[in-house]
């Protein structure tokens, strides 16, 4: 059993509390994240998903419950200085996070986190060249200004960002919009080669073909309440759960079941080890 | 989306003051401020400021937010009030020091300036916290529509103005989510001196510039795709319509008019 890394009990966010926009955007949330995993938050817009995220990071306080990551505490009587320590083991890549690029070169902005926890000069110099290398970026690009990239690498940059912090726990917000299909590759590998070294993820995500072997748990959130928690496999055998979520099963799952497999391959890759599989079971080879 | 309350953000609710037509609304505060200044005594003063707590409960919004809209410009209106009270001279004085003396007229202004400013910045909380900032744009730009004789480029300037507008909850939005971003990148923006807060400013500023000018170069080019010409006139989708709620609106603010002029007679 691994052990818990985050764990939210009871907890509810409003919105403006007091005033006619009122609004609340979590209801008793109770979600448990063990250390190492790879979860995957899903949800229709306006169902809580980024407050959620929000709260794990300390951005905001929970109304009324509590959330504890690392024996750490937060709630509603948090005071600023704690919230900060909260939220140093804790990386979170936002939803377009090359929109808040800004320094002049790229060796900056990848200093700019080690830089506020006043790390030394040496220090910050290895998570930086660790995290460029972890994003697959080459270290030419460090003295170019940010603004000079390409989308695809303006994100890795930004997310290299993040890691430089060498966060425990990797929240992303929906890290794969507005990529190209090379891009959300090279993305995956970078968050498969992560989730390997014992980073926890946390992902967002309406792109299920970025859900892959490696995911261990999936929660879907409807009006700001869980209605599902469990293994992407679950997830994906209830069809009425996929379709609360308004989401459609990966190609790979819609294959198998045309097909009539009874496993849920989660990629292109597992569904042809188990088409393969049965060709040798049933005997049916025809090469 | 944000937790705060944003100084003169719209509050969607259905009340007698959310129903006047926006002109009629916009008259109504230009005329009321033009008012304030005629009610320099205590009863005068009193008799506007009983009409627009009037107003405010009139809108339904709670007095909460209207405080909470107002709290940022106490500040200033204190250090106006403090500039008052220690540098006017006249009536009888009660202390003195250098330049500095505290003198009767000098209280007496230092009350007439707090009570000016909190009415004033209160009715313009109340006009645009119960109307649609696209409709007040509209609005404007029919009060402004008479220069357009003077050749005035009017439907610019209300093309801007609602633009700008428009802007401003989305630049509001963008500021919180950069803001949040670099403080889980561990910056605290509550920390130092005056030059490193300044600092600390730059890795918000420049994101918003560059989103802010992309913003708008994505709104030109949707504008163009859509056929926006300045040189054509543009129709409205949503019309203003006066009602007779209006007409009743300007006699009441007739008769508070009145109220003023018969109360500085006594």
């Amino acid at each position: 059993m691994a052990k818990t890394k985050i764990e939210l009990k009871n907890v509810s966010f409003t919105y403006q509390p007091g005033t006619p926009m009122e609004y609340q955007a979590l209801d008793n949330i109770n979600l448990k994240i063990d250390d190492g995993a790879f979860t995957v938050l899903v949800g229709q817009t306006g169902s809580g998903k980024s407050t959620l995220v929000n709260l794990i990071d300390a951005l905001t306080q929970p109304t009324s419950g509590q959330i504890i990551v690392n024996n750490h505490l937060l709630n509603s009587q948090t005071s600023k200085k704690e919230q900060e320590i909260f939220r140093r083991n804790i990386g979170y890549v936002f939803q377009f996070p090359e929109r808040q690029l800004f320094a002049q070169t790229v060796r900056e902005d990848l200093e700019f986190g080690p830089r506020n926890l006043r790390w030394s000069q040496s220090k910050i110099d290895d998570a930086v060249m660790k995290a460029l290398e972890t994003v697959q970026l080459d270290s030419k690009i460090l003295n170019s200004s940010p603004f000079s990239l390409s989308g695809g690498q303006k994100r890795r940059v930004a997310i290299a960002g993040v890691l430089a912090m060498n966060p425990e726990v990797l929240v992303l917000d929906e890290p794969a919009v507005g990529l190209d299909s090379l891009s959300i590759k090279q993305l995956l590998n970078i968050l498969t080669d992560l989730n390997q070294r014992g980073v926890t993820i946390i992902m967002i995500t309406h792109y299920l073909e970025m859900i892959t072997s490696l995911v261990t748990q999936i929660v879907a959130l409807h009006n700001g309440k869980i209605t599902f928690d469990g293994s992407p496999q679950e997830f994906f055998k209830s069809q009425t759960m996929l379709k609360k979520s308004k989401l459609l099963a990966p190609k790979s799952v819609q294959i198998s079941r045309e097909i009539g497999l009874s496993s849920l391959p989660l990629s292109i890759d597992d569904l042809s080890m188990e088409i393969i599989k049965q060709l040798k079971n049933g005997g049916r080879a025809n090469e | 989306m944000s937790n705060m309350v944003i100084f003169g953000s719209y509050v969607p609710l259905s009340s007698p003051i959310h129903r006047l037509d926006a002109r009629t609304k916009l008259i109504l505060c230009i005329w009321y401020v033009i008012s304030v200044f005629f009610a320099n005594h205590l009863w005068p003063a009193l008799w506007v400021s009983l009409v627009l707590l009037a107003v405010l409960i009139m809108s339904r919004v709670p007095l909460k937010m209207y405080w909470a809209g107002l709290k940022p410009f106490l500040i200033v209106i204190l250090i106006t009030v403090c500039l008052q009270v220690l540098f006017s001279s006249g009536g009888q004085m009660y202390w003195h020091f250098g330049w500095i003396s505290v003198t009767s007229d000098g209280i007496k202004n230092a009350f007439l300036i707090f009570y000016r400013f909190t009415v004033i910045i209160t009715a313009s909380t109340v006009l645009t916290a119960t109307t649609p900032t696209l409709q007040l744009a509209s609005a404007f730009s029919w009060l402004i529509y008479p220069l357009k004789w003077l050749k005035v480029p009017v439907d610019k300037i209300s093309l801007m103005l609602s633009i700008a507008l428009r802007f401003v909850p989305m630049i509001m939005a963008d500021i919180k989510v950069i803001m949040d971003a670099q403080r889980s990148r561990g910056m605290d923006f509550h920390q130092g001196n005056l030059i490193t807060r300044l600092k600390h400013l730059l890795p918000v500023v420049i994101p918003l510039f560059v989103n802010s000018l992309q913003h708008s170069e994505d709104l030109a080019i949707a504008m163009e795709a859509r056929g926006y010409s300045l040189d054509r006139q543009r129709t409205q989708y949503r019309q203003l319509r006066w009602r007779k709620g209006d007409n009743i609106a300007l006699l009441l603010m007739l008769v508070v008019d009145v109220g003023i002029c018969i109360l500085n007679l006594i």
